[in-house]
């Protein structure tokens, strides 16, 4: 139960440092947060530090769960994989919200 | 002042041509080796859906090799000659004691349960003597021919990954974009990217140790100068470190399981993977009794050698530097290791490559069709055919492959090679039908329906003739069966969705659903 846990938490600290790193991106900030605007630097010193962080955390879980050689394996590939999560969860936002500003458009008759 | 390019837009154009070539050419054969790669990850839950007979409850304790084994190699052999033999001990994940023996007149090789009952030929090479060696032979064994186109495609695909990345113009501001939307060649080559750029360390890191596997064998002149071309002394100084020839005198095999014990007292623990033995009966017999590598990730097996006839170590010594470090990445590559999370990420990752392979095969089709207008050339027929004959296709002819396995009557002669001519036969029907079709492009909307349908059709016909239907694998335990079939409905659900979007009114698509699952 503790190692299936352990390996959730490795799992979404990985998802949620990924997905700093990706809104300290210009595109991805602009589409879902601010359109006008892109991030500050402050702002995005300081996804980059959070992110890193969790990475760092999720490390720390994953070798404490499986030991050095393992824990390094698993979390490589699962940053991969929490990486592709994010690029998923980005394209569905994205898409949700264009999609909902057309149908505006489309109901303001221009 | 203007800022210099990391990297000048010349080295990008240069990089451009290897990509394209080195993945035109080779894609169609990266996409099988990905793929039987992926499947290979699971070979001996594959083993289990398609051996009926072996689906038993990992035992309990370990197994005698006086009691339960040696009756058996007794029996095998029938009074011949035993030359030697070998037995893999079961585990968990393959719960039954493999035999095999090299006598008089060839080599005989049996299944037995673990408490020593012969269990009936197995009737199939399944995914651990079929998918297997096809992810890294080809099956073509004479002269190691094989194994070199494959070390071939391996150093392509590490051309095309490194020369990927310098071509990549925006690879960190693109880092997790993936248009859905808006056109397809865009979306295709996002996917194309994300895959590559995302999955990078997983694909360089399998691709390397890939090679380093076969290092011996595709760089060989090491092994030349010392060994006058015997790659097999080469590995039994490296990694099994004992041979003797016959001494001609008789002379009673000592009992094996306190040379067990032994070797387990030597390695401070761990459990027993195989065991031989050489020249049973003869004065110079001797015993290598290697470690289980569950718990670790090289595939260092720590043999012990015993004297066969008094019991007593004859060697038992520690890896060469080098060969350690071989051995700890061929594991890495080989995922020998009991680690189910481990398992499955490799397994996804693998598909992942299918999905960077198939996207970029995709990506050439879009844009080659996009400047030659509506007329294809030849060139772009017999990619576009490949392209469809080795995503859809490849799987069309595994589905059939396991669809025969479950159809064929257990008894039916030389059962296992119908079951070989069945995938090759729909991969070749299914080459020839995308060649034949593949003008206004490939056939992928019948060939991914066919996919679905095939699928479906290996669960039921599983469930028909063994009673494991999914519920009932799972309310038994039988988790390799309940995890095939699961996976085999999860295919036909993504195939249908695909074909079903395939079959929309075009908008200029081309499955890229395809690219994703196959």
């Amino acid at each position: 139960m503790r190692d299936a846990l352990t390996l959730l938490a490795v799992f979404a600290l990985l998802y949620l440092g990924c997905a700093a790193l990706a809104m300290t991106l210009d595109r991805h900030w602009r589409d879902l947060v601010d359109r006008r605007n892109g991030p500050l630097r402050r702002t995005v010193q300081r996804l980059r530090l959070s992110g890193a962080v969790c990475a760092a955390a999720a490390l720390g879980l994953a070798i404490q769960r499986d030991g050095g050689a393992f824990g390094l394996l698993l979390w490589c590939l699962a940053l991969t994989v929490g990486a592709f999560a994010v690029s998923a969860t980005l394209t569905w936002r994205t898409a949700q919200l264009r999609g909902v500003q057309l149908r505006g458009a489309q109901l303001r008759g221009d | 002042m203007k800022k210099t390019p990391f990297i000048k837009p010349a080295l990008r154009l240069a990089m451009l041509w290897p990509h394209t070539w080195a993945g035109v050419t080779l894609g169609g054969m990266l996409m099988v080796i990905f793929f039987m790669g992926s499947l290979s990850v699971f070979a001996p839950e594959i083993d289990r859906w398609m051996m009926p007979s072996t689906r038993l409850a990992a035992p309990e304790g370990p197994v005698s090799l006086d009691q339960a084994v040696r009756p058996l190699v007794d029996r095998l052999s029938a009074g011949r000659t035993v030359q030697g033999w070998f037995v893999r001990l079961p585990e968990e994940r393959n719960p039954v004691l493999t035999l095999r023996l090299r006598a008089e007149g060839g080599v005989i090789d049996g299944v037995a349960s673990a408490d020593g009952a012969m269990l009936p030929p197995v009737g199939t090479l399944g995914a651990s003597s079929f998918f297997y060696p096809l992810h890294y032979s080809l099956h073509l064994r004479m002269g190691f021919i094989g194994i070199w186109i494959v070390s071939f495609a391996t150093v392509a695909m590490l051309v095309g990954l490194i020369s990927g990345v310098i071509i990549h113009a925006r690879i960190f501001k693109d880092f997790f974009t993936f248009r859905s939307w808006g056109q397809t060649r865009r979306s295709v080559l996002d996917l194309h990217n994300l895959t590559g750029v995302l999955a990078l360390p997983f694909h360089l890191m399998i691709s390397f140790t890939g090679v380093v596997i076969i290092a011996p064998i595709v760089l060989p002149s090491g092994v030349n100068a010392l060994y006058g071309g015997g790659i097999e002394g080469f590995y039994n100084d490296a990694i099994g470190g004992f041979d003797r020839p016959r001494a001609g005198a008789a002379a009673p095999l000592a009992p094996l399981d306190p040379m067990v014990a032994e070797a387990r007292r030597l390695w401070g623990g761990g459990k027993v993977g195989y065991v031989q033995v050489l020249h049973p009966g003869d004065a110079a017999a001797y015993v290598r009794v290697s470690r289980s590598t569950e718990d670790r990730i090289s595939l260092n097996n720590e043999p012990v050698v015993f004297d066969g006839v008094t019991g007593a170590v004859v060697k038992h010594a520690p890896l060469g530097p080098v060969v350690a470090a071989q051995r700890f990445l061929s594991g890495l590559h080989i995922v020998a290791f009991h680690h189910w999370s481990l398992r499955w990420l490799y397994f996804l990752l693998g598909l992942s490559g299918c999905a960077l392979i198939g996207s970029g095969l995709l990506c050439w089709l879009e844009k080659r069709r996009a400047a030659h207008g509506v007329r294809a050339g030849v060139g772009w027929r017999v990619v576009a055919a490949m392209s469809c004959a080795t995503t859809v296709g490849l799987l069309l002819a595994t589905l059939a492959m396991m669809a025969a396995n479950r159809a064929l009557p257990a008894d039916a002669p030389s059962r296992a090679m119908m079951e070989v001519a069945v995938f090759f036969g729909v991969w070749i029907a299914s080459a020839i039908h995308a060649g034949a079709r593949s003008a206004g492009g490939p056939p992928w909307r019948s060939q991914t329906g066919a996919a679905a349908g095939l699928a479906v059709a290996c669960v039921a016909l599983n469930g028909l003739t063994t009673g494991d239907h999914p519920f009932q694998a799972l309310a038994d335990g039988k988790m390799a069966v309940f995890g095939v079939d699961s996976v085999l409905l999860l295919t036909a659900a993504l195939a249908f969705a695909a074909a079903l979007r395939l079959g929309r009114p075009a908008k200029g698509r081309v499955g890229v659903e395809e690219a994703k699952h196959a």
